[in-house]
This record gives structure tokens, sequence and C-alpha cells, in this order.
């Protein structure tokens, strides 16, 4: 079975000032996964948050920091000649229409607004986020002989958003009978 | 419009091409049912580029053409692709039955979380005959299993709809497409064997009801959302089909729609 990864030090956003009239505080949050490996096994990844000793035996509760998890539908190892699959091996052209080589890295996400708005109320400035790959048995016997079980990628972000547009009640304009009455 | 054309006769109107429906699993009648299976028996015994190792083959090996999660910051061609490959795939089952149409699996539904794959794709037999929606003899020339196969999970762990409605309320359409895809990715890895790897998936004939299903919640999608798109992406090509991704996004100019269920009487 693959090992967990586990990434430190994801900073999380600031609390809002309750001085201002109307605080500003994200409403959405995404935990970004960057240049994950996808050439070989399929997995469900397991998210924890402060949890580094999270295994693929641990409660997916809020508890053990579980904040969701993503899926990679791997390609089960390469079936081309040699160079086939790798995408630095492919040149690079000005005038290139042809599509992105289909084994580059990927970017996943899993959406942790309420993890991360609970950890950051309870004082927590900084997070970090263990993997947790669950390998599919049956896929993983049809991958070639030379497929690693092991999950890789470079780097974790951690993104909140504002995504509302809704007026607010100090910001709303005055209905027209108010300002007509003006 | 010319004299000519104005006198027609009103028959000449019904000599268009309906759209046609593409409906759900759980809701064929017993002659769709048969029809898409006639066409799945049709084109698994076609070697050629008609036939279902042709088209299964795009998909992964030898094909190699599919795309999936993109990395940033482009704009994901999982959906236009998919959609362009099921309507090439849906053209040659139709050249072979014409009334086929493919079929949706909504893993999200209660019966789903209830019964796990639909049983007209569980079942090896229909009658004495085996039945084409179950499995497929991958061209043992390519390296990989002889036969599709498959240890679907526990249906409870499907994606559920309120993870469905969480994805289908998002409005940016790269944010969209990516959660749509990891929702897809997880019924393929619950599916497992072949249809967990991307190089041997298209081989499983579940696989076309899975994204046939998709496809529609792409469509769903789009009814309310609509975004703007540059030209470079919109007139990307999406081989190896003749097709660019502008050509994608409008279901009527592929003639086809998303139904539950649809039942037709000619008049007497």
């Amino acid at each position: 079975m693959a090992d967990p990864v586990t990434v430190e030090g994801l900073q999380l956003p600031g609390r809002p000032d309750e001085e201002t009239p109307e605080p500003i505080d994200f409403d959405h949050a995404d935990l970004q996964f960057h240049n994950v490996d996808h050439s070989g096994h399929s997995y469900e990844v397991r998210v924890y948050l402060n949890n580094p000793d999270a295994n693929a035996d641990t409660g997916r509760d809020e508890a053990q920091g579980y904040a969701g998890s993503f899926h990679i539908f791997g390609h089960g190892g390469c079936y081309g000649e040699e160079g086939h699959c790798d995408p630095q091996r492919r040149g690079k052209h000005t005038f290139d229409y042809r599509l992105p080589h289909p084994l580059l890295p990927m970017m996943k996400s899993v959406e942790v607004t309420g993890a991360v708005k609970r950890l950051r109320d309870e004082g927590a400035e900084q997070v970090s986020a263990t993997l947790v790959p669950i390998r599919y048995e049956s896929s993983a016997e049809l991958a070639g002989e030379d497929v690693k079980d092991e999950l890789t990628l470079d780097s974790v972000s951690l993104v909140t958003y504002e995504t509302s547009v809704e007026a607010s009640a100090a910001q709303a304009p005055e209905p027209a009978g108010s300002r007509a009455q003006a | 419009m010319s004299a000519t054309a104005a006198h027609q006769p009103a028959a000449t109107a019904l000599t268009r091409p309906p759209i046609r429906h593409r409906k759900n699993v759980y809701l064929l009648s017993a002659s769709q049912l048969a029809s898409l299976r006639a066409a799945f028996e049709a084109v698994m015994g076609i070697s050629d580029n008609r036939g279902f190792q042709y088209f299964a083959g795009l998909h992964g090996v030898p094909g190699n053409y599919c795309v999936h999660h993109p990395p940033p910051p482009a704009i994901s061609l999982f959906l236009p692709w998919h959609r362009a490959y099921l309507y090439f795939f849906e053209l040659a089952l139709r050249d072979q039955v014409p009334d086929a149409t493919l079929t949706w699996w909504d893993w999200s539904s209660p019966t789903a979380h209830a019964n796990g794959l639909p049983r007209v794709y569980r079942v090896p037999t229909v009658g004495a005959d085996p039945n084409p929606l179950y499995e497929f003899a991958i061209d043992p020339s390519l390296g990989g299993p002889s036969v599709t196969s498959r240890s679907p999970g526990n249906p409870a762990d499907l994606p559920t709809r309120l993870e469905l409605q969480s994805v289908m309320s998002i409005q940016r359409f790269n944010r969209f497409s990516s959660r749509l895809e990891d929702l897809h990715d997880a019924v393929h890895g619950w599916v497992g064997g072949t249809m967990g790897v991307i190089a041997w998936a298209a081989y499983d004939p579940i696989f076309w009801a899975h994204h046939t299903n998709i496809d529609r919640l792409w469509s769903l999608w789009q009814l309310d959302n609509h975004p703007t798109f540059p030209p470079s992406y919109l007139d990307r090509a999406l081989p190896p089909f003749p097709m660019t991704v502008r050509q994608t996004l409008n279901l009527s100019q592929l003639g086809y729609d998303y139904a539950s269920a649809t039942s037709h009487a000619t008049v007497s």
C-alpha cells in the first residue's frame, strides 16, 4: 500500500476583523494538489488536516481531521515503446495543435471550507495536510509490474475565495422610495 | 423562399431527422433495450474502424487520445472531448441499428445506491445468448487483459446526490469540470477492474453509460450557465474526431437530447 504524504505549513487565513462593520471573510476554501502523477495505479486519496498519523484505517470523520477525498484515474502503466509515456520526450514547438500529452501531471482539488473555518476559529494559524492513498486493488492487478505503488505530487495550496456578491444590509442601495423622499 | 419550396408537400417536413433522446438505463422499454443490445453486439463483431474495438481503443490503449485533468491554466477539454467521443460512437451504433441510442446510468440515484451496477449490465446472458453489455474480449495483440472485468464496491459508496448537487452549483466552468471529473474518477474506481484504469476502461460496455451520464450532467449545467470561452479554446480540434470544442457546445446541433424515457407512435 502506498505511503501517506504529509505537507506541513499551510497558512490559515486570519479571522475577520470584528471591529469593522462588515468583516471580510472567505466563503469557500479549496486545497489544491499540484502536479499529481496519474501514470500508474488508480487511488482514492483521503485528505486529513492536522493528523499526520492518518492512514488507511483512520476514520473519515471530523474528529480525525478528515476533510474530503479526491480520486486518481490512473493510466495503469505504459503500453507504448520507450519514451511513449514521458511528456518531456515530446518536442516543444511554436505551432503545435496537438492535444496536451496525456501523461502531464494534473491538478486536483478538494473543498475544505468548513474544516478550514473550524480550525481557524479554534485559533490555529497553520495546518498540515496528510494524503492517504487507497489503491483500487482490482484495477491494480491489471497494471504492469514496473508500476510503482506510490502517490507523487509537487505541492499543496490552500486557496480561499469570496464568491458571494450579495449586498449586505449596510451596502444595499436605498429603496427608490426612500431616495425620492430625500 | 422559392415558389417550389413553398409548395412542397407537408410530408417533406417530416423527413427532417428528429432529435434523438438518450434515455435513463433504468427506464428503457424492452424494445429500446433490445436495440441497445443489438447495436453493441453488432459493433462488437466488427474489427475495422466502425467497430467497438476501434472506438474503445481510442480512449486508452492503443490510441491514448482521451483528455483528463489538465494542468492549469489550461481550460479543460475533458467534457468536450468525451462529448465528441460519445457522438461518433453513437453514430457507429446507429449505423448498425438505426433506432439505437446511448443510455445513461445515474450512479447517484437511489436505485444505484441500492443495487450498484444496472442489472442490464450485470447479467452475463440474455436468455441463451451472451449479454453484450456485460463484457468484451479485448484484442490480445495489445498486451493487456483478454477480457474486461469488474469488481464493484459497496453501492453506498457511489457519489451521492448531495455531492452531485454541490458540483452542479459551481458556476465557473473549469472548476465545475474538474469537480465533475473527480466524481467521474470515483465511479471508475468504484466499478474497478478494467474500468479502473484509463488504459482499458472504454472496453467495458458500462463505460459508455457512465460517460453518457457525465455528458447529461454537463448538458444540465449548460442550461443555467453560459461561460464565455476564448476563440483559441472554441476552435480547438478534438482529435481524432473532426470536431472542435465549439461544435460540441450545442446539443441540438448534434441532434440529440436527454430524456428520462420516451415513447413514439405514428399516425395510422
